[in-house]
């Protein structure tokens, strides 16, 4: 609920400020779940499309006042402070929103989200559960081959060489992650996947703290995604407004750290 | 009743081909221990997959005849009576363990038999109190070594209380100390349980004595070959690997009137050497005495052969002791140490790995010439010593210097898992990108017929007994098969440095023997080998000096004779055979040669 939200809000939010306090919202429960590095680490491949997103929003945006302008051939170029402020709320929502899917990944245990996705269909779960399962094996096969190759010289020293030898460890790669895939999609259906209901196991953990974030998040969605475009269409430069939708973005952050602060100041870990 | 029995049963996967599987006639009774031997493909794995119903109903592929498992046909089974009757460990604990979580792991299978979740609590307990890794209950399964993976796979298994276990090689990865408390466990749950057990294993020594009943495969086919005892006798008349102590006192010419069984375990044979010895001491000697002044005075036998084989005489069976090397250095390490990046990587949770540190203080020279086996648990930092020497890891503190580039009379080396060297589509094509690398002459050696038969590549393709699938995709092979070709591509540019990293995993004996002689003919060739094994026999017949490793630390290094001799876990069969009476025993020939056996093996 609280990701669904951020990504929800984060393409709701029309300014550079509301979303960035989307981002530090988002910010405040990675740290909360001891991951706020990690969770950085996860977006920090986004930095080179996100310089590429003002750049061109700025050279080529339009609106006033004007900060330079640069005339190249019959196209005149003019930098503004309206264009390089939207090139940097779209490149802020490109982190928002990759971010929430980052914290998904921190909040949520992979294997409750591999029984999550198992009810509908046995075949279709485990090609779910396998999908899961096949990203990070793939991963490390590439690394693994990677070193293999670089250590007989395969890797050439022109591009065009080295391009060249990727082709076969990739497809190498490919080709046993898949089969990896198939050998584990075997154990899975050798220790009775989908043969009836499951039954469940751990207990369910489902604390306060968790009932208090889950109902946080769902009220600062809900007022967000309410006042958005009403707000966005009366005036989406006022003051007011950002601060209002600032304030409801950071709801659940605010939440989370009541819910979850005290446990991590006081070096708690959730179990499990 | 049989737990287990096929009739007319012939299996045949989906790509075509002979069939996988061709039975006349098996059976497994009730709470029986079974063991099956083969050669790798020989279709072990494919019968406990058929006994599982894994095929053809997860594969694919034709069966006809009867399968039956608790009385009740394989085809068309209610899958859920299927999933709690048997279970089964498969040899790759990776491919297999799937949840974040130990605990998860083991209540996985409880789950999807819909069992309530005190149940699932109680049986994951127990399952893990009964195998000894209740204090793993809550950690990541990432981070656990090869041994406590394949010790949660059992658990996983274990907890689902099936009438039938399956292992199919589930130590081929282990270290000596791992695969020996594995398959303690294993037996522990036949006789406390009464569980029927089949297991596929290529390493006999440390199981062989514990079966009800052997069964033999070869090309799909089974003969049934009875107890140990009896098993023995006819695998050797076949000429098939045997466990080393029965192979050992059968090729010393014992038991040749039949009268008594050979002895299968280092218990039986070395109150066989007593029975047989204690005759011959002087009067009113002790045993033990007796066997030392027989074997250890000058004049003894031991000696005796020792000086013949050092003065040069062929016929003596016992080889003389290998000498150190005095070539060139190829590699030295001065102060090697290094740590990963996060806590628990290099695969292992036990000692210095815990904090991340792989190896501690490595210092180290090897000259070319040289043999080097290092031995050690899982996770002890071997295969971060390989890297590290390969250039594919930078230690984090000391130097390495490594003599010679890489490619042709350079390093090669071969690493954990043979697919990472696949990544061609058949086996010609990657011995001959291999070649092309290695700066010889590749060019056209894909095609077929372009090698001459008397080419050093040739040579090495006959040797790895490669040239029967030189056409094949190397990705459809057995992974013994895979193994060799792997190396194959290893040793076809003749690097003068050679790191292999558990090359023998999932290779029959033949195979070793094989890869030993291959080994040894580029040793005597002035390259230098460093061979990361868990197979300490090999070890001692191969290596001229053994490196043990343990929490990254060297904690020895020597000779075989002087490192394996009394070790505890790190020794091979035969020292452990005539330990505490004669020192130095470690290869195979020694004690065929103090035995009396007249017939060396000649490898």
């Amino acid at each position: 609920m609280l990701c669904a939200g951020y990504a929800v809000s984060s393409f709701a939010m029309r300014d550079a400020i509301g979303i960035l306090a989307v981002l530090c919202s988002e910010a405040v429960v990675a740290w909360c779940n001891w991951g706020l590095r990690r969770w950085a680490r996860n977006l920090r491949f986004l930095a080179p499309v996100a310089v590429t997103v003002v750049g061109i929003n700025a050279l080529f945006g339009s609106g006033d006042p004007a900060l330079a302008a640069v005339k190249c051939g019959p196209i005149d170029v003019k930098i503004t402070i309206e264009s390089l402020a939207n090139g940097i709320s779209m490149a802020l929502r490109l982190f928002s929103a990759a971010g929430a899917f980052a914290l998904l990944e921190l909040v949520a245990n992979q294997d409750d989200v591999l029984f999550a996705i198992s009810s509908p269909s046995s075949r279709f779960s485990l090609a779910a559960a396998l999908t899961l399962r096949l990203v990070p094996y793939l991963r490390r096969r590439v690394a693994s081959i990677h070193d293999v190759q670089c250590m007989t010289s395969v890797e050439g020293s022109s591009l065009k060489a080295r391009i060249w030898s990727r082709i076969p460890v990739l497809k190498a790669a490919v080709s046993e992650s898949l089969e990896l895939s198939l050998n584990l999609a075997e154990a899975m259906f050798a220790r009775g996947w989908g043969v009836g209901p499951r039954g469940r196991y751990p207990a369910s953990r489902f604390r306060l703290n968790d009932l208090v974030v889950v109902v946080a998040s769902a009220c600062g969605t809900a007022l967000l995604l309410w006042y958005a475009p009403e707000g966005g269409a009366r005036s989406s430069q006022t003051t007011l407004s950002v601060l209002r939708w600032t304030a409801f973005a950071l709801v659940p952050a605010v939440a989370c750290l009541a819910a979850c602060g005290p446990r991590r100041w006081f070096g708690v870990r959730r179990g499990g | 009743m049989f737990a287990v029995e096929a009739k007319g049963y012939r299996y045949t996967y989906p790509d075509g081909g002979a069939p996988a599987l061709d039975i006349d006639w098996f059976g497994v009774r009730e709470g029986e221990f079974v063991l099956l031997i083969g050669n790798s493909g020989t279709g072990k794995s494919t019968l406990l997959r058929a006994v599982r119903g894994l095929v053809p109903m997860f594969h694919g592929g034709v069966a006809s005849g009867s399968l039956t498992v608790l009385g009740r046909e394989v085809r068309g089974c209610d899958p859920l009576f299927l999933a709690e009757s048997v279970g089964i460990v498969f040899q790759d604990p990776e491919a297999q363990l799937f949840m974040t979580t130990v605990d998860r792991e083991v209540a996985f299978g409880l789950q999807n038999l819909g069992w309530s979740t005190p149940s699932i609590a109680r049986s994951v307990s127990e399952a893990l109190n009964y195998l000894g890794i209740a204090h793993l209950r809550n950690a990541r399964v990432s981070e656990l070594s090869g041994g406590e993976k394949q010790k949660v796979a059992l658990a996983s298994v274990l907890a689902m209380q099936p009438r039938i276990i399956l292992l199919d090689e589930p130590t081929s990865q282990l270290d000596p100390v791992a695969a020996e408390e594995f398959f303690d466990l294993v037996k522990r749950i036949n006789e406390d349980l009464g569980t029927t057990v089949l297991i596929a294993e290529q390493r006999l020594d440390r199981c062989f004595h514990m079966a009800d009943a052997v069964w033999l495969f070869d090309g799909g086919k089974v003969t049934a070959l009875g107890p140990p005892r009896q098993a023995v006798s006819d695998l050797f008349r076949r000429g098939i690997e045997t466990p080393t102590v029965a192979r050992l006192f059968q090729e010393s010419g014992y038991g040749e009137d039949g009268s008594r069984g050979l002895p299968l375990t280092i218990r039986d044979g070395r109150m066989e050497i007593l029975r047989r010895w204690t005759p011959l001491a002087p009067a009113g000697q002790p045993a033990n005495q007796a066997i030392n002044h027989f074997v250890n005075q000058p004049s003894g036998r031991l000696e005796g052969r020792r000086r013949s084989a050092a003065a040069g005489d062929e016929g003596c069976a016992v080889p003389a002791r290998r000498r150190w090397s005095d070539g060139e250095p190829v590699v030295e390490l001065k102060g090697v140490s290094h740590r990963f990046g996060g806590v628990g990587r290099g695969g292992g949770r036990d000692g210095a790995l815990l904090d991340g540190q792989a190896l501690s203080d490595v210092s180290l020279t090897i000259r070319g010439g040289e043999f080097v086996a290092v031995l050690g648990e899982n996770g002890a930092g071997k295969s971060t010593l390989l890297r590290v020497i390969a250039g594919v890891t930078k230690p984090s503190e000391g130097r390495v210097t490594v003599r010679g580039g890489n490619g042709a009379g350079g390093l090669a080396w071969l690493s954990q898992n043979p697919n990472d060297h696949l990544v061609h589509d058949t086996v010609r094509e990657e011995i001959a990108a291999a070649l092309e690398r290695s700066g010889r002459d590749g060019r056209g050696a894909s095609e077929k017929g372009a090698w001459s038969a008397d080419s050093p590549v040739w040579r090495l393709v006959d040797r790895l007994r490669l040239a029967a699938f030189l056409d094949r995709n190397p990705r459809d092979l057995s992974s013994g098969e895979r193994e060799r070709v792997a190396l194959g591509t290893v040793l076809a540019g003749s690097p003068r440095l050679i790191l292999l990293d558990e090359p023998t995993r999932g290779m029959d004996g033949d195979a070793k023997r094989t890869l030993a002689a291959a080994l040894r003919e580029m040793t005597e060739g002035g390259a230098a080998v460093v061979m990361v094994t868990h197979d300490v026999d090999l070890a001692a017949e191969c290596a001229s000096r053994v490196i043990v490793m343990s929490g990254g630390r060297i904690v020895a290094d020597g000779p075989p004779e002087a490192v394996l001799d009394g070790a505890l876990f790190y020794s091979p069969q035969v020292n452990r055979l005539f330990r505490y009476w004669v020192k130095g025993i470690v290869r195979y020939d020694e004690a065929l040669g103090l035995l009396g056996g007249g017939r060396s093996r000649g490898n």
